[in-house]
């Protein structure tokens, strides 16, 4: 229930954080991001990190780098530099081991929430999608009837395919009207929403609503399934929203780690942290 | 720094100012740009074309015979595909391009090759365990020879964009170019598709052109494989596969289908998206992409799933399929995936009984769909220059769908819409025309023009039964001529000649042929005159009627000499006839004549005087009697670009 908390509050700053960032293009948007967290992150290490243990280590081992070439001809002393050289290199990176774990859950934050905007893009009018729903007991997929609704924003355009073998049952639905729609999985006597995303632009795309607490870490933006309606979990198969620098396709996780080093670099002069 | 940042402020205002200059020096010196927009419209008709134009219904076709100007366009001997636009490509005779039909033959083996490209494997490679690294590439090579007229045009600096032209793979051009006919699928064949089905049709193990596969529904799913091309790194040999899955619902007609990390759900009748399929050569490094599409035909009571062939991705091209290589990738992410193989309109199923008319109808106007939104691309981006654009549509259409609407043909069908379905094929050309029209200015020339036209098929002739018949071919046994294919059954030490491909007969000839036993010379040229007298006088028992108007000797009568692949004679069938499809391959079947009742019921592999092609320009056309090598000259002289010395034409446009 504290995860829940948790992902209510990262994903509603995140919404908050979108609002103004939602005129730019996404590539744009992801910059401007990448950039912050750099900084954020080489701010952060800077508290969480002995910074004084740091800079000792790095100066020794300059130092000692440079002893090496001066004394290049005596080996005894070479070796012995060496050996330093090689027991700061292990200390300072445990030095850094530690903060940078600790950098990892706010990343990792970060990144499920990115990947809500930037993994994949809402449904163009008139395009088709795969709706599947994945339900807690083989018995459900043939014994309880099953349906979905929400027109007029899209239209279901198969019958329920009842997959026994996968615990599964799924749909081919053609999205019609732009918005941020409801689609309801009527299971029995029970009824569940969903999110369904259609637009022209790009925007915060729920792919899975699921009972898992595990999943809902990766795919945080739908309130939990309650467990007793049967039903594990609803997903919807978008497509991935393409992003490309002159021509070239890029991945949204890549560009955002490549930017947010660069961004860290850059500013840990700003903020005075070694790194 | 600050010398750097110097040299930058003084630059940039000077970079300015050149191009200013250089500008202006351009607007001022150059001619306006030349633009030559360039139809070609495979196996349109001049008298189905008139026909159509005189009933009103084509008025963008009726517009530029009445401002421009229309002739029948003279062809190739033989009239097909191959051949013929590798004349227009050349302006030379098919002794000059070197293109005879669509099968030749190496005269050591009798076996049948394809025309137009060959593959040369790597030559260098290293064994590791059960793997073989190639260190070079194996390559493919255009047998097409002589230069391509498009290819004088690029070396004076005229842009170029070729789309999917025959005889073009892999494309040789310096400007934009997209292969056509003779461009394999990823196994490398003309086309083959799979069909998944736990009822398969009798027979249908060796089936031609597609490859047919037992499945079992167990707990309503089907798991199935595609093969993909054979795979190079094991030397062990083998194909690599794909496995896919198809979820059947227990009582609706509907499923869905899993194929590698993709998902999707089809009604029964209904056709997938394309769909991306990686086959893994060295797992992790080497694979081959490829694309699909998936029609589920029937769900129950039979389940019936069609795969078309697996096409070379156009995204990622195992093959050259297009210049510059990326542009294919260009196009994709333009235009979506498209078909990449040649001729994709699915004959093979159709013929095979796997598609009916319906069925291979709506196949072959997805393929037109594509080429036609291609189209439109092309039109956007071409500024000047030259552009050629290719549609199968009228040829495959006519070639299947001719016994619709023809209640003379033995295989004549009563179908209310596929009768009109040639009506509807050369209208939709009319609606291209139209596009294109509106949007090229006055100063554009526009040239349509097709390779060949239409003739019915109504009979088959087994030529190579007609040559045992007269005593040209002696069999080793001949109580055996059923299902024995590939001249198995001959005994070459008493034979003279045989025939191979749609229109070649050749001469047994010794030091060529490695059991030749007619010699160069006086005896040579005596077993032609005999051969071309009695196929000239061959009657069809059944009507009387001549099955053969035309004998054309090769080494007399063709101008140019690459001669080594060319067949002895070329046999210019009569209105109706045409080879049979035994026959190209070596079988001999006991009937010489016999009724066509396959799907393909319209042909033009005929005497070349019944099936010009078309030639429509906004120019007037000057020369009384066009032919495909005089508008080879014709477009290089619009751009004032002289003939080669080996072109055979003339300038046929004013
Ligand atoms: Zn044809």
């Amino acid at each position: 229930m504290a995860m829940d908390f948790l992902n209510w509050i990262v994903t509603g700053f995140f919404r908050l954080l979108f609002w103004p960032l939602g005129i730019l293009p996404p590539l744009g948007a992801l910059t401007v991001i990448s950039v912050v967290t750099g900084a954020i992150m080489v701010w952060i290490f800077g508290r969480v990190s002995s910074q004084e243990r740091i800079r000792l280590v790095k100066d020794r081992i300059r130092g000692n780098l440079f002893g090496v070439r001066l004394y290049q001809h005596e080996i005894g002393v070479v070796l012995r530099l060496q050996r330093q050289i090689f027991r700061d290199t292990f200390t300072y990176m445990t030095l850094s081991v530690v903060p940078m774990l600790v950098l990892m859950i706010p990343v990792f934050l970060i990144i499920v929430q990115l990947n809500l905007y930037f993994g994949n893009r809402p449904l163009r009018p008139g395009e088709q999608a795969m709706v599947r729903v994945e339900v807690t007991d083989p018995s459900l997929v043939n014994q309880v009837p099953v349906s979905l609704k929400g027109a007029p924003s899209f239209t279901v355009e198969t019958p329920p395919v009842h997959m026994i073998s996968e615990k599964e049952i799924a749909w081919r639905i053609r999205a019609v009207q732009a918005g941020q729609h409801s689609l309801a999985v009527q299971i029995g006597n029970h009824q569940v929403a969903k999110n369904l995303e259609i637009g022209e632009k790009w925007g915060r795309v729920s792919t899975l609503r699921t009972t898992s607490w595990l999943d809902s870490l990766l795919y945080p933006a739908e309130e939990r399934l309650d467990p007793r309606t049967g039903i594990r979990s609803i997903e919807i198969v978008y497509r991935p929203l393409p992003l490309s620098i002159m021509g070239l396709d890029v991945d949204w996780l890549v560009f955002f780690f490549a930017v947010s080093v660069v961004a860290s670099f850059a500013l840990k002069g700003v903020f005075g942290v070694q790194l | 720094m600050r010398t750097g940042f110097k040299v930058i402020s003084l630059a940039f205002p000077t970079t300015v100012l050149m191009f200013l200059a250089l500008g202006s020096l351009e607007r001022g010196e150059q001619p306006p740009k030349k633009k030559v927009v360039i139809l070609g419209i495979d196996g349109m008709d001049p008298q189905i074309l008139k026909g159509f134009a005189d009933q009103g219904v084509l008025p963008n076709f009726s517009k530029l015979m009445a401002k421009g100007d229309f002739k029948p366009l003279q062809t190739t001997m033989p009239p097909l595909s191959p051949v013929a636009w590798s004349t227009f490509i050349t302006g030379q005779d098919p002794g000059g391009h070197a293109i005879f039909d669509f099968i030749h033959r190496d005269p050591k083996t009798i076996m049948p090759q394809f025309s137009m490209a060959r593959t040369i494997p790597s030559d260098w490679t290293v064994t590791l365990g059960s793997w073989v690294i190639p260190l070079r590439g194996g390559r493919i090579e255009s047998m097409r020879r002589g230069r391509a007229f498009w290819q004088l045009l690029e070396e004076r600096d005229v842009p170029t964009m070729i789309y999917r032209i025959p005889s073009n793979f892999p494309p040789q051009s310096e400007g934009h170019a997209l292969s056509g006919m003779g461009t394999p699928d990823i196994l490398g064949t003309s086309g083959t598709f799979s069909f998944y089905s736990d009822h398969p049709p009798p027979g249908s193990e060796d089936m031609s052109g597609g490859q047919v596969n037992k499945v079992t529904v167990q707990d309503f799913k089907v798991s199935g494989q595609l093969t993909g091309p054979q795979n190079s790194f094991r030397t062990t040999g083998g194909n690599m596969t794909a496995d896919f899955q198809v979820f059947l619902d227990p009582e609706e007609a509907v499923a869905t289908l899993r194929v590698q990390d993709h998902e999707f759900i089809l009604k029964e009748g209904e056709w997938s998206d394309w769909i991306r399929v990686d086959f893994e050569a060295l797992p992790h490094v080497v694979g081959v992409s490829a694309i699909a599409k998936f029609y589920l035909q029937q769900v129950r009571p039979a389940f019936k799933l069609y795969v078309t062939p697996l096409q070379i991705n156009p995204e990622d091209p195992a093959m050259p399929i297009s210049v510059p290589g990326d542009w294919s990738a260009e196009l994709q992410k333009e235009l979506g995936y498209f078909y990449t193989q040649e001729l994709p309109e699915e004959t093979k199923a159709f013929s095979a009984g796997i598609f009916n008319g319906e069925e291979f109808w709506e196949q072959s106007q997805s393929v037109y769909q594509e080429s036609r939104r291609a189209l439109d691309y092309a039109l956007r981006n071409f500024k000047e220059g030259l552009l050629f654009f290719y549609f199968s549509s009228v040829d495959q259409g006519s070639h299947m769908l001719w016994s619709y609407s023809d209640d003379k043909h033995p295989g004549f069908r009563r179908d209310g819409k596929l009768s009109k379905a040639i009506q509807t094929l050369y209208q939709e050309m009319d609606e291209a025309l139209g596009r294109v029209m509106s949007s090229i200015d006055e100063q554009t020339t526009l040239i349509v023009m097709s390779d060949h036209g239409f003739n019915p098929f109504y009979w088959e002739v087994n030529l190579n039964s007609w040559l045992l018949e007269k005593g040209y071919v002696q069999l080793k046994d001949l109580g055996r001529r059923d299902g024995v294919t590939l001249f198995e059954n001959v005994d070459w030490s008493r034979s003279q000649a045989y025939a191979l491909g749609l229109n070649g007969l050749y001469v047994n000839l010794r030091g060529r042929e490695s059991g030749g036993i007619v010699s160069r010379g006086a005896e040579y040229d005596r077993l032609l005159d005999r051969l071309e007298a009695d196929l000239l006088a061959m009657r069809d028992p059944r009507n009387g009627n001549h099955p053969i108007t035309l004998v054309v000797r090769t080494r007399r009568d063709l101008k140019g000499t690459n001669l080594d692949s060319a067949p002895d004679l070329i046999i210019g069938y009569n209105r109706g006839y045409r080879s049979s499809w035994k026959s190209p391959l070596g079988e001999f079947p006991r009937e010489v004549f016999v009724d066509n009742r396959d799907p393909w019921s319209g042909d033009h592999s005929v005497d070349y005087r019944l099936v010009p092609g078309v030639l429509l320009s906004n120019r007037r056309i000057s020369a009384e009697k066009p032919a495909l090598y005089d508008l080879t000259v014709g477009v290089l002289s619009e751009f004032g670009v002289p003939k080669l010395s080996e072109m055979i034409g003339e300038d046929c446009l004013e």
